[in-house]
Formats: structure tokens, C-alpha cells, sequence
């Protein structure tokens, strides 16, 4: 009788696990034998209406039933859940192709990633970043540093003013007199800044921006002007990059030298960037000019210096090729975006 | 400058080819802009002797002509040409020549019969009558009948030449002619420099029987010489004179015109040539113009001049602007047979006012202004006259009117090997050291175990050691320069300041809220003031205003960022572009006070801007940003002319300072830049920010007891500002609550007319224990109690 129940429930649930669809339905046919008040615990309950001598044997029997059931219903579980689990991704599967408007990362304007790359190298080498006023004294801009009084930069042609004695500097070259007047050497410093000139075209803005490099010590030589300079170019542009001093003018400097690079585009073999020479005119440097270092307190027998400029918007197009300089402040977010 | 190759040839040997020259030119310091073929306009066109006409058979106006090129085979050419004749000797073009026009000849028939050139004028070769006699009709060139046939064009007009277009810089004035390029030229490819010819012999009078000589103004009259020359034999010049003025852009006009062009451009002299019959008095008076003195000079425009201009004059009136132009009255006629040459010296900035002043300019003046050799107008006037003399043209009266005041003292400079290597850092040797500045002319010499050299009078720019160092190196090539890196330098400490460092971190923040950078010009127009709708007393009215802008456009300096931001995004919107985010780092002027008497105030702003954002959005940009600087700050409403009522407010700092403003730009002024969309626009003290910018805040340990939330809805006033709730709920809430703020705000239909339901979010943590709902309920309690006491809020 009670062998002919276990039969039962061992068919209830061996038809349970085959016909359950999901995990749910199996976990509810478990409950439903071997649940506290399921068919098997009932029939443990039986147990006590069976004659003592067959008790042990239909003890071990049950318990080895549940055994093979609770083994049955866990393994057929495991199966569902596989199962589940595989649907459930091919339901979520998405077009990963697909993608969500969102906040799009900004871009630093291009000329001001130039002037950092150059300040990052330059302060790299121990230079100090100095920042001096746009709006000077024409003492500064011209005066101090050895340009006559009929020079023809000081026409106004060549520089904005505002009245006699004030204008807007022409080249940050004005900030090595401030920063000279009140630091002694060793001098080594860098300072970048918005400049001033009369111009409109392709290759001129009448605003853009300089870097003007200054380093004031004992014993400063064309040497070291072209070993740092040299290093600069190197890491501004690529470790191929060669540069070329060419003798040139400055007031402020003697002698002077433009600095010329070995052009990227065609590696020095001549192309339509360097317009075929191999070189592309970068800055101007050169000896500070013993007459200016003794116009800012600093004894031109004991120290020297070299001193350099460049204009950041002609890096940014060498940098870039970009054609024409006045697209550097057409301000268009998509050209703007293209520097992220 | 343009320098004729062959000119150049004069005065030293050139054996390399015109781009070798070039390159060594650019080696020592001079630019070279262009490399100019005088032979490339006209091409392929070459002297040909008519043999032969023939009647064209179906043409009554043509003639096929058979010509002579000096080659086996004879050419035929068909001509509409009536004015030529057998025999003459005509310029033709060849299949493919390329004329001055831009034409391309090509060999074909003209109405049926085979035609291989065409017949060229002056036109068609770019020549007139200085060029070649009868260039200047409009028909077929004929040459001299002793032309060689088959020769190019060029030759003939002495178009084969290479001239070099050079950029000199303004401190080598001494550059600016062919000889002072030759002297270079000698220098660098080690040629020895050939002397000008100056020798010329006089007659037995005396110039003083012709002229006498006032110098009234001896600061701006350096040096004034005169010479007479009788007997004038007033003729075209030679080919080869006429030439070259051409080659280097000059109209030939007389002999005497030409030889003061000629003299110019090889020696660098500027000078001229009065009629000495106009000379009243005989006398040449130096001085300066008498106030509302006019001249009519050779541009027939008349001038009038003041007291600071200098003239040379006869006796009663003005001859010329001294330095720039001659009067018209007092030139070279063709009647004139005794001139008086002017060789002079006048003072070049006066000469470059006056030439401002007046709105004259010439080479002459162009010349003075750049500066010139103060002892060259001997060596000019000899040029010239040697010449006068070579080519048979006059008489040269013995003796000169000379007024040279104040001669300078030779220059030395006295160095050694040593200096020179501390300026460029490589060793040089002294013989080699001697031997450049020698063949720079300038004469070097060993004296007393130093080096001295002797500066040349027209080396204006040689003052010290350093230009030696200069000379020295531009010659030897900079190519022998090792590279160093500051060896004998004491070390520094270099790196950012922390202005730039915050800088950088700034823009950083701005970058990941995906904000842009522009760039925009620091000044603008005062215009924009209205646009901003200011009111015309507000300060940011009181701009620098630049003395010669390039439009009124860009004539003030800027006092706000607002117009240029709002502008930007104008530009962007109109072009199509939506959804933007900008900000622009950069400078105010404020003057202190006007007119500038000192420096002005430049302030460091930081201003933002967005187009397609609401105003939380672009609230929330700025808060990010002061939260990552650690600025403590609150948002007060407050107006601003161009925004919104009510979308505006100010940030002020914990202590207190303003420290910018932000909202929507209001309909009025967005309209005045053609944006019918919401902008919003953000100005803020970039130097507040960076100086008070904090990298953390000291470290906190969190908790490790878990936080409790509880949310509280209110209802209150409807024009109830939110910051009013937070703060009271701060101040009453004790120090159990750690964070606090509003997640909701409703008002409608379950809200009662005038309020809204503020939801609020309340965060309680204890550092020392595990908070109970009892210790919740009690800060809630307090918080509703103040919220209903002092902001008229109760739960809803």
C-alpha cells in the first residue's frame, strides 16, 4: 500500500519535472511533494501505522526516495535556468551599433592646446611662465628695448594706439623689461600673451598671440640658444625635426637669427608647405642686445642672455595645416570640436 | 630691392648660378623673395630678315612674308603688317613662343595657307621706345639692320637677366644698392670686391664763380654738396643704362634723370639735378620752409609746407623738399646746358615727417628714411660724374660746394677671440675671425695682443662686440654652431604658476561638461553697448578707445566678454548649428579713469555661453565648476540689462564678493543679433576663482553607521525661493544632517492658488552610533518648526 503511494509519487513526479516550462512551475511540483505538507512528507507521517519490524526499511526507503527526488528536481532546475537565462539575452540583445545623444566632450581652442604644448616643454627646461600687461607704455614695448624713436614699427601702421604713451603691445617682447626690471638673474622665463598689430589676412591677425622665451645668465651663447630651441622643436613638433638659424634683425637682440624648421610634410625635401625650400620660418631670436639688458638694471659685462618669440598662431598652423589664420577665430563649433 | 645679377657682375666675380647666389645671400642675412627671369614674359621669339612678300591669294589685306632665321630651312609667316618692307629685320614669334599679352603662338593656316609665327610689335614684347627705338608704335618692331638673324629677343633688348628680388633688414641700410650687395657678395663667396670708377677730370673755372652754398640748418642737413657740370649734352642714355633702370622698375627719362636713378640704386646716394639758370642769386640756401611756403613739384601737385619742413632754395623761394622731390620750376629742360648736382645728407626722420606730413613719397625719400651712408655723397657725386664724363655728356667745373658741419669720428672696436666665443658659444679662429671682417670691408688688424677693427663709415649699425660676433658668425655659417643646453647656466627652478595650474584645471571642467573654447577679438565696437541695451551711464561704457583702430568695428577695447560670446553664438545659430556650449577665458580693460594716463585694470574673465541648453542645465555647469574649485558660493537673484527679469541671478561668494552673474539673455538683446532662441550667458572674475581656487578640503572619514533618509513634502509661498528652505533647514536641523536638497517642485491642481510643494530630501547620519527613527524624527521636527516659523512652509 504505502510502496504503491511511493510509486505514485515518484510517476507525479517524474511527469511534474518532464512537463514543468520554467522554473517556477518546477518549484511549485517540488512543493508539491516535498513540501512540508507534500505527498512525501505525508506518507512519512504513514510511517508510524507500519508495523515496527518493517519500519527501518521503509524509513531508509523513504528517505532514499527523497534523496533521488530532491536530486531530480535540482538537476531539472539547473537545466530550466540555462535555458531562462539563454532566452532572456536573446530578449535583451541590443543594436550595439545603435548609440544615445549625450553631453559630447568640449575642445580646448586649438590656439590654446599650441601654447600649452609649448609651455609644458619650455617649463620642462626650468623656465618660469611671466604674464605681462596688453595695454603698455610705449617705453616698454619699444623704447627698452633699442627700437629708435623713428622706427618704422612705431608707426601707425605697425601698431594700435591709444595715445601718446600708451598702446597695445606689439610683441610680448614688452614683458622682458618688466620681468627684468624687477628679477635679477639667473632669468629664465616664459611668457605668453595676446599681441597687437594693424594686419588682416590670410597670414595676420590684428590679434594674436606670442610667446616670448628670455633667459638672462652668465655666459649665454648662440650655442645654447640653438640647443634649446633645438630641443623644442624636437618635442613640439616630431624627434626627426631639424632646425636652421638664419641671420636676420632685431633691436632687441645681436646678433639675431630667425629659426627655421625642416619642414614635417616633406622631411626637409622641398614641398608646397615650405614652398619647396624644406624650411618653414618659425621665430626670431637671438643675443639679447647688451643695450637693453643695461636699460633694465641688469651689467651687460657680467650677464648675458638669449631671448626668443614666436607667434603661437603660425605653430598652430604648421601644427594643424590650417590654411588660412583667420579660421582660427571663425569660432564655428565644428571647427572647434575637431581639436577635442 | 631688386639687384640685376649682371650689374652685380661690375663689381664682383660670379661663378655660381643665380640660386646658388640666392642661398648664399639667405646664409648671410638676406631674405630672398624672389628669384625674377627678365626672360620669361617673352619667350621663343627671335630676329628674322624679310626675305620675301607674296600676296596671299584669297586675302587682299594679307601678305605672306618669307623670312630669314639663320637656319637651313626659310619660314613662312602670314601678316596683316603694312609698314614693313624686304630686308627689314622684324622680331617674329615661333611655334610656342609665349608673348607678354599671355598669347601662345601656334603654327596654322590663315585662310588656307600654312602660316609658322607671327610678326611682333613693341606691345606684344613688352618694349617701348626706351627700350628700342619705335618699340612705342603700334606696329611690327623693325631692328637695326645690323641685328643678327635668328637671335632671341632678349638679347636684343637686354631682357637676358636674372634680377634678385632681396629683403634687407632696416639695420643694413648700407645694403640698399648693388654695391653694398656686391660688398656681401665678395664676402661670402670669397671673391675679391672690384672699386667703382669714380675718376673724372675738371676744367680750369671755379664753382664759386657759379654757386655759393648756404647751409641754414646744419641738424637736419648732415652734409650738402653741390658740383657744376657746363655744356650739357641732354640725350637718351645707353642701352645699357636704360636697361637696367628697367630691370629694377625704373622709367628711363634723360640721360641726367637717369644717371641721379642710376647713382641711386648702385651707390645708395639719393640725388638731383637743377637747371642752374633757376637758381636766383646764384645762391643754394639750405633751410627750413617758411610757414604756408608752396612748391609745385614734379608731379605737378602743388604743396604747401611749414616750419619744420626743409627746403633747398635759391635766394627768394623754394627748388625742392630736400630729400624728396623736386620742384618742377627748377628741373632739367632741354634747353638746359649748366646743372648743378645735389649730393646730400638730410636727416631721416625729418624726412620721413615730412614725407607723412605732406603725402609725398619717392625713392629718394624712401632712401633717406631708411638711412645713408653720411660720407657716401662723394663717393655719389664722383659716380655720377665720372660717368657724365665716360659717356662724354658735359663740362665738370672745377671745385665743389661743400657743407659738411659735423663730421663723425671713425668708430673702433677693440676685442678678443674670447669675447666672441662668449656670445656664440663656439671657438673661432682669429686669423679666420680677421680675414671675414676684412673681406667685409671693414679693416681688422692685431694690435697689442687685441683685435681692432675699423668701422666703415656706412656700418651705421656696428656699435659693440655683439655686432662683431654677428658679422663673424653670418659669414663663418651658423651651420658650425653645436648646440648647448645653457652649460655654464646656474640651475632654476622652473614649472607653472599657480595661475596657470588652476587654469588648466579650470578649463578642464568646462571641457567634460562639454563646453568649447572660442577666441575673439579684444576689442569691438561701441555699438555693442546698445546691443547690450546699457544704459548710457553704465560703467562698462567707459571703455579704452584705441586712437587708430581698423574699423570703428574693432575701435574699442572691451569691458564685458557678453557681446563677443553672444555674437559667437549668433554665428553659430545662423550657420546651423544648434546645440552649443562656449566659454572664452580672457581679458576686460577697465580703465581707472579716462583718458589713460595709467595701466587700466585687466581683468581675467571667464565667460560662458549656450544655445539649445535650459537654464538648470547651464546653472548646473557653473556649479560643477566652483564645486570642483572649492568655492563656496550661492546663486542671489538680482538684473542685469540684457537678461531676463526673471531668469537671472548673481554669484556670490561665502565671503561675500560678487564673483559673477549668470541667466538667460533676454528677447530684447538676443534679438538685436538675430536669435529668436533661448542663449544663456555667464560672466565670471576668472582671477577670483583662480586665486581662491582650493585643490581639496581636508580629508573626512565617512561614517561607517548607515545614513538615514527622509523626504519632507512642503508646502509654501509660491514665490518662496528654494536656496530660503535649505537654509533654514541647515540652520535648524543640528548636526545630525549631513546633505539636504530639493528633488521636486510642483504647483497646479492639489496645490492651493499662490503655492507650490517643495520636496525636500533630508540625509541623517551620526559618527557614532547607528541613528534610531526616534533621533530622525526629532531633527525632522525641529526643521518643520523653523520651516513653518520663519518661511510660512508647513507639511503637506
Amino acid at each position: 500500500m504505502l510502496e504503491e503511494m511511493i510509486q505514485q509519487i515518484l510517476n507525479g513526479c517524474s511527469e511534474a519535472v518532464s512537463k514543468a516550462q520554467n522554473t517556477r512551475e518546477l518549484i511549485e511540483a517540488k512543493v508539491k511533494f516535498l513540501g512540508k505538507s507534500g505527498g512525501l512528507t505525508m506518507l512519512l507521517k504513514e510511517l508510524k501505522n507500519v508495523p515496527p519490524s518493517q519500519k527501518p526499511a521503509m524509513g531508509k526507503r523513504l528517505n532514499d526516495v527523497r534523496g533521488h527526488l530532491e536530486e531530480a528536481f535540482a538537476r531539472a532546475e539547473d537545466s530550466l535556468k540555462t535555458k531562462e537565462r539563454a532566452q532572456r539575452i536573446t530578449a535583451e540583445t541590443l543594436d550595439v551599433t545603435l548609440s544615445k545623444q549625450s553631453t559630447e566632450y568640449g575642445a580646448l581652442h586649438p590656439l590654446s592646446i599650441v601654447k600649452n604644448d609649448i609651455i609644458n616643454i619650455f617649463t620642462g627646461m626650468g623656465f618660469q611662465i611671466k604674464d605681462g600687461p596688453e595695454i603698455d607704455f610705449e617705453y616698454y614695448n619699444f623704447t627698452a628695448l633699442n627700437i629708435p624713436e623713428d622706427h618704422p614699427s612705431r608707426d601707425s601702421a605697425d601698431t594700435f594706439y591709444i595715445n601718446d604713451k600708451m598702446l597695445l603691445r606689439t610683441q610680448t617682447s614688452a614683458v622682458q623689461v618688466h620681468v627684468m626690471e624687477q628679477q635679477k638673474p639667473p632669468i629664465r622665463i616664459l611668457c605668453p600673451g595676446k599681441v597687437y598689430r594693424p594686419d588682416d589676412d590670410a597670414t595676420h591677425s590684428p590679434m594674436f598671440q606670442q610667446v616670448e622665451g628670455l633667459v638672462v645668465d652668465k655666459h649665454i651663447t648662440i650655442s645654447d640658444l640653438m640647443g634649446i630651441l633645438g630641443e623644442f622643436a624636437k618635442k613640439f613638433f616630431s624627434s626627426e625635426t631639424k632646425i636652421r638659424l638664419r641671420p636676420s634683425y632685431f633691436p632687441f637682440t645681436e646678433p639675431s637669427v630667425e629659426v627655421d624648421l625642416s619642414c614635417s610634410m616633406c622631411g626637409g625635401k622641398g614641398c608646397r608647405l615650405c614652398k619647396g625650400t624644406g624650411w618653414i620660418e618659425l621665430l626670431g631670436a637671438g643675443i639679447v642686445n647688451p643695450a637693453v639688458l643695461d636699460c633694465s638694471g641688469i651689467d651687460s659685462t657680467e650677464y648675458s642672455g638669449f631671448a626668443f618669440g614666436m607667434g603661437v598662431e603660425r605653430a598652430a598652423m604648421v601644427k594643424y595645416g590650417i590654411p588660412d589664420m583667420r579660421l582660427l577665430f571663425d569660432n564655428d563649433i565644428r571647427y572647434l570640436k575637431q581639436f577635442r | 630691392m631688386l639687384v640685376p645679377v649682371k650689374w652685380l657682375k661690375d663689381f664682383v666675380e660670379i661663378d655660381i648660378t643665380p640660386q646658388e647666389l640666392a642661398d648664399k645671400l639667405v646664409s648671410c642675412g638676406f631674405e630672398i623673395e624672389q628669384i625674377i627671369d627678365l626672360s620669361a614674359k617673352v619667350t621663343n621669339v627671335v630676329s628674322a630678315k624679310i626675305v620675301s612678300f607674296q600676296q596671299h591669294p584669297s586675302a587682299d589685306r594679307l601678305r605672306i612674308a618669307i623670312l630669314d632665321i639663320a637656319k637651313p630651312e626659310l619660314l613662312q609667316v602670314v601678316t596683316n603688317a603694312a609698314d614693313i618692307h624686304e630686308g627689314d629685320i622684324v622680331p617674329v614669334a615661333l611655334d610656342g613662343a609665349k608673348l607678354a599679352n599671355g598669347l601662345t603662338i601656334k603654327s596654322g593656316e590663315l585662310r588656307g595657307v600654312p602660316s609658322y609665327g607671327m610678326l611682333c610689335g613693341g606691345a606684344e614684347l613688352d618694349a617701348d621706345d626706351s627700350d628700342y627705338p619705335g618699340a612705342s608704335k603700334d606696329a611690327v618692331l623693325v631692328f637695326d639692320k645690323d641685328t643678327p638673324l635668328g637671335i632671341n629677343v632678349n638679347l636684343i633688348l637686354g631682357r637676358d637677366e636674372i634680377v634678385l628680388d632681396i629683403g634687407i633688414t632696416a639695420n643694413r641700410t648700407d645694403a640698399n644698392s648693388v654695391y653694398g650687395i656686391a660688398r656681401e657678395v665678395a664676402a661670402v663667396t670669397g671673391k675679391p670686391l672690384k672699386p667703382l670708377s669714380l675718376d673724372y677730370t675738371e676744367n680750369n673755372e671755379k664753382i664759386s664763380d657759379y654757386l655759393a652754398l648756404v647751409n641754414q640748418a646744419p641738424e637736419l642737413c648732415h652734409r650738402y654738396m653741390g658740383k657744376v657740370v657746363k655744356n650739357i649734352k641732354l640725350c637718351q642714355s645707353p642701352q645699357l643704362i636704360k636697361q637696367r633702370l628697367r630691370a629694377v622698375g625704373l622709367r628711363p627719362i634723360n640721360n641726367i634723370v637717369d644717371i641721379t636713378n642710376y647713382v641711386l640704386y648702385e651707390i645708395g646716394q639719393p640725388m638731383h639735378a637743377f637747371d642752374i639758370r633757376t637758381i636766383q642769386g646764384g645762391k643754394i640756401v639750405v633751410r627750413k620752409a617758411k610757414k604756408d611756403e608752396q612748391i609745385v613739384c614734379l608731379d605737378e601737385k602743388q604743396y604747401t609746407l611749414n616750419q619744420n619742413n626743409l627746403v633747398i632754395a635759391n635766394e627768394n623761394e623754394p627748388m625742392a623738399i630736400a630729400g624728396i622731390m623736386g620742384g618742377k620750376d627748377y628741373s632739367i629742360l632741354p634747353d638746359t646746358s649748366t646743372i648743378v648736382f645735389e649730393s646730400a645728407d638730410f636727416a631721416r626722420d625729418n624726412v620721413r615727417r615730412t614725407s607723412r606730413s605732406i603725402n609725398l613719397r619717392s625713392d629718394s625719400s624712401a632712401r633717406f628714411e631708411k638711412g645713408i651712408d653720411p660720407w657716401s655723397q662723394e663717393t655719389g657725386l664722383s659716380r655720377a660724374l665720372a660717368l657724365i664724363q665716360q659717356y662724354g655728356w658735359g663740362e665738370i667745373v672745377n671745385g665743389v660746394a661743400d657743407s659738411f658741419p659735423n663730421p663723425a669720428d671713425p668708430k673702433r672696436i677693440v676685442f678678443s677671440v674670447k669675447d666672441i666665443y662668449r656670445i656664440l658659444g663656439i671657438r673661432v679662429p682669429k686669423n679666420t675671425i680677421i680675414k671675414i671682417l676684412n673681406s667685409l670691408t671693414i679693416k681688422t688688424y692685431e694690435e697689442n695682443g687685441s683685435i681692432v677693427s675699423e668701422i666703415p663709415s656706412y656700418r651705421e649699425d656696428m656699435v659693440g662686440v655683439n655686432d662683431i660676433a654677428e658679422e663673424v658668425i653670418r659669414i663663418y655659417g651658423y651651420a658650425h654652431v653645436k648646440p648647448t643646453l645653457i652649460q655654464d647656466g646656474e640651475m632654476v627652478v622652473g614649472g607653472c604658476t599657480k595661475h596657470q595650474e588652476y587654469t588648466d584645471k579650470l578649463k578642464n571642467v568646462l571641457l567634460a561638461k562639454g563646453v568649447c573654447e572660442i577666441v575673439t577679438y579684444s576689442f569691438v565696437s561701441p555699438k555693442i553697448f546698445d546691443y547690450l541695451c546699457l544704459p548710457a551711464e553704465d560703467v562698462l561704457r567707459h571703455a579704452i578707445i584705441l586712437d587708430n583702430p581698423l574699423g570703428e568695428d574693432f575701435s574699442v577695447m572691451r569691458t564685458t566678454l557678453a557681446h563677443s560670446m553672444i555674437k559667437t553664438i549668433a554665428t553659430n545659430y545662423l550657420r546651423g548649428n544648434k546645440c552649443v556650449r562656449l566659454f572664452e577665458l580672457a581679458k576686460t580693460y577697465l580703465p581707472k579713469k579716462l583718458p589713460l594716463t595709467e595701466y587700466p585694470i585687466e581683468k581675467n574673465t571667464l565667460c560662458l555661453g549656450a544655445l539649445g541648453d535650459d537654464f538648470y542645465s547651464f546653472k548646473s555647469i557653473i556649479e560643477d565648476l566652483l564645486a570642483v574649485l572649492h568655492i563656496n558660493f550661492e546663486f542671489i537673484r538680482a538684473q542685469k540689462p540684457y537678461l531676463h527679469e526673471g531668469r537671472s541671478a548673481e554669484i556670490v561668494a561665502k565671503d561675500g564678493t560678487t564673483i559673477g552673474y549668470m541667466g538667460e539673455v533676454a528677447d530684447l538683446t538676443a534679438a538685436n543679433y538675430d536669435v529668436d532662441k533661448r542663449i544663456y550667458l555667464a560672466e565670471l572674475d576668472a582671477e577670483y576663482l583662480i586665486e581662491n581656487a582650493k585643490d581639496r578640503l581636508p580629508f573626512q572619514v565617512i561614517s561607517k553607521f548607515p545614513s538615514v533618509e527622509r523626504d519632507i513634502a512642503l508646502i509654501c509661498p509660491v514665490e518662496t525661493e528654494a536656496s530660503n528652505l535649505i537654509r533654514i533647514i541647515k540652520e535648524s536641523a543640528g548636526p545630525l544632517l549631513i546633505d539636504t536638497y530639493v528633488f521636486d517642485v510642483y504647483t497646479g491642481n492639489q496645490v492651493e492658488e499662490n503655492k507650490k510643494s517643495v520636496a525636500i530630501k533630508l540625509v541623517c547620519q551620526s559618527a557614532e552610533k547607528t541613528l534610531k527613527d526616534e533621533d530622525v524624527n526629532e531633527v525632522v521636527a525641529s526643521v518643520l518648526d523653523a520651516l513653518a516659523a520663519k518661511a510660512d512652509a508647513k507639511l503637506r
